[in-house]
């Protein structure tokens, strides 16, 4: 009741005012000397129209490493990314993602998906170059014959 | 639980059939999402937070492999053809 007294920046005899009650009732209730009656409680939580929800039980937390097999799924990719980029993963290193958290295989995932996409840019690139360079040879190999 | 708690795993649920769907390129049906409610919140987030991870990998290798299907295509238009045998 003092909680939520103070979060709405009442006073104690303005409470008391609100619910019909005296501020020394207030007082007695918020200090656990008196328990409020039925009516009072009900009167109180009308006043914020519903009584808080209850504090969520947190529910167990499932071993740190071991990913399932979702982490089986990404870390394949992850495998068949890194020889795409030329750098194969050693069997070391896929032993030790296996182990991972799945903090550290997103991680390490995000950083391969940026990488791809470097790659990805790089060929894109040298690929419009030598196309452009193909096509004005081929340009002025034409205007030869002409 | 609560019905929010009840319809964030549903979406959760469906999220994690989508991304196997997808990434075993099977029909949606097949991995049967109201199966998958079963498992606790914490585990539905951690798995589609892999696999939503897993799917971003692959569409970027896909990404990767189409540019390089392109550039070869590319290439190969631009290609000198043999020449015509001579009567």
């Amino acid at each position: 009741m003092r909680e939520y007294r103070k979060r709405e920046g009442l006073t104690q005899g303005q409470l008391g005012e609100l619910l019909g009650v005296k501020q020394t009732d207030i007082s007695r209730i918020e200090n656990g000397r008196i328990m409020a009656t039925p009516e009072l409680e009900e009167a109180f939580w009308s006043l914020w129209k519903a009584p808080p929800e209850p504090e969520p039980i947190p529910e167990p937390e499932p071993p740190a490493s071991g990913t399932g097999e979702a982490g089986d799924v990404l870390l394949e990719l992850m495998t068949a990314a890194r020889s795409e980029l030329g750098h194969p993963m050693s069997p070391e290193e896929a032993e030790e993602l296996s182990r991972a958290g799945p903090e550290e295989l997103l991680s390490q995932s995000v950083l391969l998906r940026e990488a791809l996409e470097v790659q990805a840019s790089r060929e894109l690139l040298a690929g419009a170059k030598a196309f452009r360079k193909r096509r004005e040879s081929a340009r002025s190999g034409g205007g030869q014959k002409c | 639980m609560s019905a929010r708690e009840r319809t964030g795993k549903q979406l959760l649920a469906l999220e994690i059939a989508q991304a196997r769907a997808y990434l075993e390129g099977t029909m949606l049906r097949e991995q049967r999402p109201e199966k998958l409610a079963e498992k606790s919140t914490l585990e539905l987030e951690r798995e589609a937070e892999l696999l939503r991870e897993a799917v971003m990998l692959r569409q970027q290798r896909e990404v990767a492999e189409h540019v390089r299907a392109t550039i070869e295509r590319d290439r190969a238009a631009l290609r000198p053809r043999s020449s015509a045998p001579t009567s």
